[in-house]
């Protein structure tokens, strides 16, 4: 299932192997390994306190592994991390600005730090995104301080982008807004984008490769495609015990009725229809699945391998039962 | 044309959009010739990845429903599609196939399947005719 491993390291944007961090007792990132090919855009997913934060922020060099390795456009981010920075725009979770500049003046202020900065591309983003140039920060709107992250993070035309919770807080229209200027700047050749979002549905508009995080590991890495192909939900009427069902080969979640039963399998194939089959379950109903049903049911079913969640889930159970 | 893309279905965005404009080309409301949105100008529209577009708008063009004009961007194919006549007819029959069994799965009658299918073909067929009489 891990589409992106076929790519060698000159062809990835970002290879880390084996990242590990602690915070005292709290492993927030455990043991990931992941790869991101040139020029793709890879939507990292999972739940609030997955460890996407910190895994984003020891890319970017905020935050040192306590195990591991980077490898970021090709360099080890240990011994080239300011010059791996000058090709690198990175977007904040808390979009850090400095409340009492000025649009105008934080422009100034932070091209002082790239040679690279491109006053063309600054000024035509500072038009598309019809910034007030004269307002402080702390007086914007927060689609318009998400816009100047994003400006900043731009203007010096980096090879990789890093987004950490790029629309989080922002309403419909500005979040739509955001991402449309997003996918403009996808459209330019070679450029790599990792966003962290859960947000599913952006997710799917716009990840070529989505990593399922949770609980500092990364579940599973593939195109949304292969993900949508490769998993189902069957439904049929009720005959066989729940037990048995169980037992089905990829079972994630079972969903259960008083007649009518759902099953969510990954790795979805002839073999699993053969194998319901000898169970007793004939021609049932395939149901493709979202990405959302598919994150929740990999993140419960890995969650309560970890004994950390329920059994399986009931729905519609009458009151007598 | 408008397109509507649901990322939430299970059906990939890219195989939405290939149907969706050959729906638009059945129904006449694209016609021979006209030109398409760009890739990036439809990502954008759709907020969707222009990897995503770029492949529709390929495997359409490998299917001749579409082609490119180098430096003038990207039209509707003429005369129908190039693709044989046997091939045109299996395509069709696949998807019929699919149609027929969710039918039978729904417990329909087969009778009421075909009236079913006579009606909508006379609805796509008077659509277009009336796009062509209004002189587009």
């Amino acid at each position: 299932m891990n589409g992106l491993n076929r790519w060698e390291s000159g062809d990835c944007a970002i290879e880390v192997e084996n990242l590990t961090r602690h915070f005292d007792d709290l492993i927030a990132v455990d043991g990931v390994n992941l790869q991101v090919p040139r020029g793709s855009v890879l939507g990292l997913l999972g739940v609030n306190g997955a460890g996407k934060s910190t895994l984003i922020k020891m890319l970017m060099g905020h935050l040192r592994p306590s195990a591991g390795n980077i490898r970021i456009l090709g360099r080890d981010l240990k011994k080239e991390q300011l010059e791996i920075r000058r090709r690198v725009g990175y977007v904040s979770e808390n979009r850090y600005l400095y409340e009492w500049m000025t649009v105008e003046e934080i422009l100034r202020f932070t091209q002082a730090f790239h040679e690279n900065w491109a006053e063309e591309k600054a000024r035509e983003l500072v038009e598309r995104f019809t910034l007030p140039m004269k307002k402080k920060i702390r007086e914007l709107s927060r689609g318009n301080r998400a816009r100047v992250c994003l400006l900043l993070a731009l203007a010096y035309n980096p090879e990789l982008i890093l987004l950490d919770e790029p629309t989080t807080g922002l309403d419909p229209i500005v979040r739509r807004d955001f991402l449309e200027n997003i996918i403009w700047e996808i459209g330019q050749e070679g450029r790599t984008v990792l966003f962290s979002s859960h947000i599913v549905e952006e997710i799917e508009r716009i990840a070529d490769y989505v990593a399922i995080m949770d609980n500092g590991r990364i579940l599973s890495v593939s195109t949304v495609e292969a993900l949508k192909q490769s998993h189902r939900r069957v439904r049929f009427s009720s005959t066989g015990n729940q037990t048995e069902l169980a037992r089905a080969p990829g079972l994630l979640a079972i969903y259960q009725a008083r007649h009518e039963s759902i099953l969510t399998l990954q790795g979805f194939g002839e073999e699993s229809l053969r194998w319901l089959e000898s169970h007793g379950v004939h021609q049932p109903e395939l149901l493709p699945m979202s990405l959302e049903e598919i994150f929740v049911d990999s993140v419960r079913a890995r969650r309560r391998l970890e004994g950390k969640e329920d059994r399986w889930e009931v729905r519609y159970a009458d009151k007598g039962d | 044309m408008f397109i509507k893309i649901d990322p939430a279905n299970g059906l990939p965005i890219y195989l939405q959009i290939m149907n969706q404009v050959k729906t638009a080309i059945a129904l006449g409301r694209l016609q021979p010739e006209e030109a398409l949105p760009s890739v990036r100008q439809l990502a954008m529209d759709l907020a969707v990845n222009p990897n995503t577009i770029a492949r529709a708008y390929l495997d359409l063009e490998h299917e001749g429903v579409i082609y490119k004009r180098a430096g003038q961007g990207t039209f509707v194919s003429g005369q129908g599609v190039e693709m044989s006549k046997r091939e045109r007819m299996k395509l069709f029959n696949e998807f019929l196939e699919k149609s027929l069994v969710e039918g039978i799965h729904l417990g329909l009658d087969p009778a009421e399947m075909k009236s079913s299918f006579d009606q909508q073909l006379e609805r796509i067929i008077l659509s277009r005719q009336g796009q062509k009489d209004r002189g587009r």
